[in-house]
């Protein structure tokens, strides 16, 4: 069912990762992707690793949510390790014919594998702890300096507030259209790729004359609640530091840095 | 009371000077005051003119010809219209069509962050809002996991932390399930009972516009009846006619009556009719 | 004609959300009922109404149509989806072909059938739901609300069901078009001879229309049988927030007064004459 897709979904809480200033979120997974693509060295990924667990473990969001997250890119991650492990040229391990898997590149499958399932895992507490509105907002005033230049950034955060609102509503409508026209004998699930690019357009079309019908309304609405853009506006969720930032950053910092420090002292992983 | 809605000799048509289209007339020549702190039902079919006649309250539309007034202010002057829409705040018809934000507080804080309102002042009207709609426990929750009528109930503490004046729900209940319905009504009553806000109900279920103080029947573009519930209901025969539904017991007292037995015509509750009834049947 | 045997589906089955949509739910549907469904919303209908033309799949539990198990083969149920024909609730949202004929003929065309037979079903079903050939040739968005949800429901019409269920045909609707779209299913019956269930949130209308009656609640078969049946346990249905007629609350309240009535009076005609016999019958000079 499309219902079930958990990425990029929000958990309420109140631990002390939801209580984070969404700004110093952002800021601190951007530095931690850029760490986790600089080290090679394996206790610098242990201390990663351990990082995330409590960083999971604090967020108080179970650990089965957090791989259910991390599964459907489990095929992307395969297959980059299996293209790794065939196409790096090195020391040979095995062949067998044309095919040679060599040490270099069964290291460098299981580096890939360990940075993009520690990326999603990273990005999706970001997303698990921190609601989309919330997310935008951080996203509106980080980009806040862009204004002079003139880049529509209200705007642009209004209409990813939007869509994210929308997305479920249209999910959801998916699934009805969906079930509307299999119930009048439509067939979506046999046939060549150009048949059932056919069958998309029942869905399809009646889902744009709905979304357009929707934004319309929409529109309406909020021009009868007095919006005239970013202009005049207040929030009421003031985005404001507190003690807890100030804990987080200089925490992660720590463990960022001793990351780097083990990648530079250690040997790399390969 | 003073009218905080007045229509003075409405007309509208769609499509007016729209080259190549004929104008269509929805609108008559209508006139149309609304008393502070009244509760409204307008009632008609589909395509009788009642939606269109909402949507000149708070500016959405003006009038071809004729003048609306909303506390006193034109609305066809269009440096007034956020004055207007912060007086009457407008609840629509579809449910999902109408939130905004991802959260539901969000949502309710919309409008008055809009207006500019304080960061400290909005908190206290979004949960003062939310304690008023009774989805005060629902404020972390995102929209989608609402019902329709729970839905709705957030849209309209979005329009009452604006501190409208009046609200009018446009058929916002059509779309809802008879629970859903009941919220909506329950709350709206409490709304104006509770703080005299001005309410206009526009429908076209009847078991609805019974509650309301008043009924204004629109058809054809022309207001056809306006009174008390009990006065406008007792035209069973001409409201009939133009396709709206009475309740069951005043259409079977209305019936008996043509058989000769005499009721009084405002008859609209179960215990009423059946009060009635035992007047007239031979006792067991 | 259909019948389930212990029918049970789960929501997030496995999850500690885990939550029975439908619970042990044992029917048998003769050919030729008008069945009306009623029921708050969650109470299982929907989940009810789309597992007889397999789009759910049970997760215990069996459902026969015209005795063959539905989800026997790949074949039985691809037959299932053609006899049991499924309006959904604002059908007219699916509409998207670039006419009212292309349409309608989209469900008869899937089915395989020559282009003659799918022209003259199409027309049967538009005359079926009033819709004139005039406009046939028209795009199906510019028609009015009330005639794109007749076109909608003659694209399943089209498909010649043995079963036609239609999930809340009314909704949205105004008295008057409520009526139409009414009339035209009852219509549609006596035509066809053949079975229909109506979900309706109005117990007026399904009282008025149906032969018997479905009441669900929280998941499971509160009452099913024929209208006098079901409404001699009218104060249940009450107590589970499901409202029933003015007039039938009126009687009941008149029998518990003790004065001789019909308990099984639905409508307003059927009142007017039970009234019109008691009170000429007991004063005649009236």
């Amino acid at each position: 069912m499309l219902k079930d897709i958990s990425l990029g979904q929000f958990f309420p809480g109140k631990s002390p990762l939801h209580r984070m200033d969404p700004r110093v979120k952002i800021l601190l997974t951007m530095a931690f992707i850029v760490v986790l693509f600089i080290v090679r060295s394996l206790p610098s990924f242990l201390l990663i690793i351990v990082f995330l667990a409590v960083i999971i473990g604090i967020s108080g969001i179970s650990f089965r949510v957090v791989l259910k997250g991390v599964k459907p890119v489990l095929p992307l991650v395969l297959f980059t390790a299996v293209l790794n492990m065939f196409f790096i040229t090195g020391t040979p391990l095995w062949q067998w014919w044309i095919l040679t898997i060599t040490r270099e590149g069964v290291q460098l499958a299981v580096l890939m594998s360990i940075r993009i399932v520690c990326l999603i895992a990273g990005a999706s507490m970001l997303t698990y702890t921190t609601s989309p509105i919330a997310l935008t907002d951080a996203i509106e005033r980080l980009l806040k300096p862009l204004k002079a230049v003139r880049f529509p950034v209200h705007e642009m955060a209004m209409m990813m507030t939007i869509a994210l609102r929308f997305i479920p509503t249209l999910i959801e409508e998916t699934d009805k259209i969906m079930s509307a026209q299999k119930a009048r004998g439509a067939d979506m699930e046999s046939g060549g790729l150009m048949k059932r690019a056919k069958a998309l357009i029942p869905i399809l079309i009646p889902l744009f004359v709905s979304a357009f019908r929707r934004a319309e309304e929409l529109a309406l609405a909020m021009e009868c609640r007095c919006y005239q853009g970013g202009e005049g506006r207040t929030r009421m969720k003031q985005l404001r530091l507190s003690r807890l930032d100030g804990t987080a950053s200089a925490v992660s910092a720590a463990v960022f840095a001793a990351a780097m420090v083990l990648n530079i002292v250690l040997p790399p992983l390969f | 009371m003073k009218d905080l809605i007045q229509f003075q000799n409405v007309s509208f048509s769609y499509n007016q000077g729209v080259e190549d289209t004929e104008p269509v007339a929805v609108l008559h020549n209508v006139s149309l005051s609304v008393q502070e702190g009244d509760f409204v039902a307008v009632l008609g079919h589909n395509g009788s003119g009642k939606s269109t006649l909402a949507k000149h309250i708070n500016a959405i539309l003006q009038p071809a010809e004729g003048l609306v007034y909303v506390d006193g202010i034109d609305t066809s002057d269009g440096e007034l219209v956020f004055d207007i829409r912060q007086r009457v705040g407008m609840v629509f018809q579809n449910p999902d069509n109408q939130i905004v934000a991802t959260v539901v507080e969000e949502d309710v804080a919309f409008g008055p962050e809009n207006l500019g309102v304080e960061p400290g002042e909005i908190r206290k009207r979004v949960d003062s809002a939310l304690k008023d709609v009774e989805m005060y426990e629902f404020r972390e929750h995102a929209p989608h996991q609402l019902s329709g009528g729970q839905k709705q109930r957030v849209a309209i503490a979005g329009i009452i932390a604006m501190r409208p004046k009046c609200i009018v729900l446009d058929e916002a209940t059509a779309m809802l399930d008879p629970r859903g319905r009941r919220e909506v009504m329950r709350t709206v009553r409490a709304l104006n009972r509770e703080h005299g806000t001005t309410v206009v109900f526009i429908t076209h279920f009847m078991d609805e516009a019974v509650q309301a103080n008043r009924v204004v029947v629109v058809n054809e573009g022309r207001i056809l009846l306006d009174g008390v519930p009990g006065q406008v209901f007792s035209n069973v025969a001409l409201l009939k006619s133009v396709g709206l539904d009475v309740p069951q017991v005043t259409e079977l007292l209305y019936s008996l009556g043509q058989e000769g037995f005499t009721f009084p015509p405002d008859i609209l509750t179960v215990e009423d009719c059946v009060s009635q009834l035992t007047r007239l049947l031979p006792q067991p | 004609m259909i019948r389930t045997e212990h029918l049970t589906h789960l929501y997030s089955a496995g999850t500690p959300f885990e939550k029975a949509a439908i619970q042990d739910v044992n029917l048998e549907i003769q050919e030729g009922e008008l069945v009306g469904v009623i029921g708050h919303t969650g109470s299982g209908k929907s989940t009810l109404i789309q597992h007889l033309n397999g789009l759910l799949k049970p997760d215990s539990g069996k459902i026969y149509v015209d005795g063959q198990d539905i989800w026997e083969s790949a074949e039985t149920l691809r037959n299932t989806r053609f006899q049991v024909g499924l309006v959904f609730q604002y059908p007219e949202y699916q509409l998207f072909e670039e006419s009212v004929y292309k349409d309608i003929a989209f469900g008869p065309a899937n089915l395989g059938l020559s282009p003659e037979e799918v022209k003259e079903a199409v027309r049967r079903a538009a005359e079926c739901v009033g819709i004139s050939e005039s406009l046939f040739e028209k795009s199906p968005f510019e028609l009015s609300g009330g005639q794109k949800r007749r076109v909608a429901i003659a694209g399943v019409i089209a498909m010649r069901p043995k079963v036609l269920i239609l999930d809340e045909p009314t909704a949205g609707l105004d008295p008057k078009g409520r009526d139409t779209i009414l009339e035209l299913i009852r219509s549609y019956h006596q035509q066809e001879r053949n079975t229909v269930l109506l979900v309706s949130h109005s117990m007026e209308d399904i009282a008025r229309y149906s032969t018997r009656i479905l009441v669900m609640n929280q998941s499971r078969v509160f009452a099913y049988g024929d209208v006098d049946s079901v409404f001699s346990k009218a104060e249940e249905i009450e107590r589970i927030g499901l409202s029933i007629p003015q007039v039938t609350r009126v009687f009941t309240e008149l029998a518990r007064r003790g004065y001789p009535v019909q308990p099984n009076i639905y409508s307003v005609e059927a009142a007017r004459a039970e009234l019109l016999r008691l009170m000429r019958g007991g004063d005649a000079s009236c």
